[in-house]
């Protein structure tokens, strides 16, 4: 049996806002799941439910065997990490990070222990015995990071705990999540609308819209293998190309590839690194604009059948206006009802 | 014909803080200079103080070959967008764009004002929203309003002040190429503030690196990139981040934590060296001392590989086709033409 399992969990609002719609997931003990979707998708609802500071309107929450739908947040022994905590300005570092261990029952050689790994895990041993306000803002949300990490409950449960901060200190505390989320084996839900964010921290990513999981799977497989075109087009950076094709007699237009599907409309869907260029390709575009990143490029182009993005190794630039022409990967062409999107080859 | 923006010598000082040093930039008349810089860097400051909204203590700026910093604010002609686009709620998107025009001393007619309104709409896919309420826009739409308010006046200069912070990651990475395409379109120089190194390299036709209220270099995006004149330029550009690893000369060669990463070139610093390795410059084969593969991380269209070597941890960017996994031994090496070296000091 799973460690955390939502069965048909569902919120709708008094004014009766759908926010979540019967989802089910189980989650297995010591997985790290990122819940990945826009905002709106009800991601957040979903954690806060798990969390119990919202009431779930239908379903169950299983936890470790037992049934905490109906416990108060303090019965459920989870951590919520939101992405600022205020740390006492009159306590210590020390005590700042001790704070959230009492009442836990730990005996205080634990306890300091505790704190102790967390500083050295963030850095901060140094700082134990000054104050916040003496600190430069980055070793504070440090250490707001660390009161969130210091206590080990059943599930940790992070809404966006990186919020606003800079790509440098984004990533430096990601991984410190990540490596205590290991060492500790926390079973962890994670919410983000970074689809990277996802891809680097995830043991699996659900993938939420509108209420409902689009799909649930490891990283690469959410990548290569989108189960509909919402995934397809959300995870990725930039996400999936998606090209109207039409089915003739078992061949796809406008690529030209065989298909097994019966005649009619189809959407395909192309990453990024698996347009090449070739003048002798199926598909001709306008150069919309060369975006340089450093280690690779995006080429927007402007084609017949829509705006498609080329990943290319970073080279000689093409100028807007340049004409190119485009294959594709055969392999790596995913078919695509028009409709609702679901994934048929 | 003169630049659209000259800055010489600013200094600004509040207090105890330093906050600009010396800061020289221009800006060509159709130009989109991107300022690149972590929290803190003096960034806001400097737009500020070219918008007219702060006084500088010393040095000069010119606006289009005149002097700017008698001037006030409104005599500038320059839009600001900030990173909190504050629309009016219960006004339509229209009522919002055509705000600016509508100021005392433009007198503008209405139909001249309905043209322009039309005509911002169109540029930024707003057309069928203009009847609607601000309030049931979604984020990026928002921002888009608030961006049509600043190019509805044609202004001779756009700041930008991170216009995108705000919104989800998907939406930035959009956004960001229409509002380039858009600027390119009108023709009309912008400044670009933000913290993000993506979308400096992704936006600017130049970057300018600020830190500690100091410009460090500013050049193409691919110069920076390739060529970064400090390891804090290579840090701030640059994701996933440039390894740097401090090196010493064995004879001939540099070696980190006892292992031999690259022969010496002409014109390398003495002695000592911080070796700087972009991770997509970094093979997992050829090289001669061994490293242990810590983690595998599936970043999409690569892999992002991270290696304990020279007793050090580095990262490799390879492609999704290398069969490399947790806990293997591979033997990285670095292309000499690609690293880069700075003698200790910097």
């Amino acid at each position: 049996m799973s460690f955390l399992a939502l069965e048909r969990l569902e919120k709708r609002y008094p004014d009766g806002f759908h926010a979540v719609r019967g989802i089910d997931l189980a989650v297995e003990r010591g997985e790290f799941i990122v819940l990945l979707g826009p905002s709106g998708c009800g991601k957040t609802t979903t954690l806060r439910m798990v969390a119990g500071l919202e009431e779930a309107t239908a379903g169950t929450i299983r936890l470790d065997g037992g049934d905490v739908t109906r416990l108060r947040p303090s019965q459920r022994d989870v951590g919520m990490v939101f992405q600022f905590y205020a740390l006492y300005p009159h306590l210590s570092v020390r005590a700042n990070l001790l704070f959230p261990l009492e009442n836990t029952g730990l005996a205080k050689m634990q306890r300091e222990v505790r704190v102790d790994d967390i500083a050295a895990a963030l850095g901060v041993t140094h700082l134990l015995e000054r104050f916040p306000r003496q600190l430069p803002g980055g070793d504070q949300q440090r250490i707001s990071l660390g009161r969130a990490l210091v206590r080990q409950p059943r599930l940790w449960l992070m809404d966006e705990p990186l919020g606003t901060l800079d790509s440098d200190r984004r990533e430096e505390l990601r991984e410190v999540i990540r490596a205590q989320q290991l060492q500790h084996g926390v079973t962890t839900l994670y919410v983000t609308h970074d689809q990277e964010e996802a891809m680097t921290l995830a043991d699996r990513i659900v993938v939420m819209d509108q209420g409902v999981i689009r799909q649930a799977g490891t990283p690469s497989e959410v990548y290569e293998s989108p189960a509909d075109l919402f995934t397809a087009a959300f995870v990725g950076s930039p996400g999936m190309n998606r090209i109207d094709g039409l089915v003739t007699g078992g061949v796809c237009a406008p690529l030209g590839l065989p298909v097994a599907l019966p005649d009619g409309p189809v959407v395909l869907g192309v990453r990024p690194e698996y347009l090449h260029p070739d003048d002798a390709g199926p598909l001709r575009g306008v150069v919309v604009m060369d975006e340089y990143l450093g280690a690779w490029r995006n080429l927007h182009l402007d084609c017949p059948c829509g705006r498609l993005v080329m990943r290319l190794p970073p080279g000689a630039a093409h100028r807007p206006g340049d004409a190119v022409g485009l294959r594709v990967d055969p392999a790596h062409v995913l078919c695509f009802a028009p409709g609702d999107g679901r994934r048929l080859a | 014909m003169s630049a659209a923006l000259a800055i010489r010598g600013l200094t600004k000082r509040f207090g105890a803080v330093q906050a600009l040093t010396g800061v020289d930039l221009d800006l060509a008349a159709d130009e989109l200079l991107v300022l690149l810089g972590p929290t803190g860097a003096g960034k806001t400051t400097l737009l500020r103080c070219i918008a007219g909204l702060e006084a500088p203590d010393a040095g000069s700026i010119t606006l289009g070959g005149v002097d700017a910093v008698g001037l006030s604010p409104a005599q500038r002609d320059v839009a600001l967008v900030f990173q909190n686009f504050s629309l009016y709620p219960d006004w339509t998107v229209g009522e919002n764009i055509a705000f600016p025009l509508r100021a005392p001393g433009r007198a503008m007619g209405a139909d001249a004002i309905r043209e322009r309104v039309a005509w911002a709409a169109r540029m930024l896919r707003l057309t069928d929203y203009l009847d609607r309420p601000a309030s049931r826009l979604s984020g990026g739409q928002m921002q888009r309003v608030a961006i049509g308010r600043a190019i509805v006046r044609r202004p001779r200069l756009f700041l930008m002040d991170e216009p995108l912070t705000n919104l989800d990651a998907k939406l930035r990475e959009s956004l960001r190429v229409e509002l380039a395409v858009l600027r390119r379109e009108l023709k009309t120089p912008m400044l670009y503030v933000t913290h993000d190194q993506a979308e400096a390299l992704s936006m600017g036709d130049r970057v300018a690196v600020l830190d500690g209220g100091r410009i460090l270099q500013q050049g193409e995006p691919r110069a920076v990139y390739e060529r970064p004149v400090s390891p804090a330029v290579a840090r701030l550009v640059g994701l996933p981040r440039i390894n740097l690893l401090p090196a010493e000369d064995a004879g001939g060669g540099w070696t980190a934590g006892g292992v031999a990463i690259v022969p010496r070139a002409a014109g390398d610093p003495a002695g000592r060296c911080l070796l700087g390795i972009r991770p997509e410059d970094l093979r997992l084969a050829g090289g001669s001392a061994p490293a242990e593969v810590q983690l595998v991380e599936h970043l999409g269209a690569a892999l992002l590989v991270t290696l304990r070597w020279a007793g050090m941890q580095v990262q490799a960017l390879v492609g999704k086709d290398a069969a490399v996994r947790r806990g293997d031994t591979v033997h990285p090496a670095a292309d000499p033409g690609r690293t880069h070296r700075w003698s200790a000091a910097d």
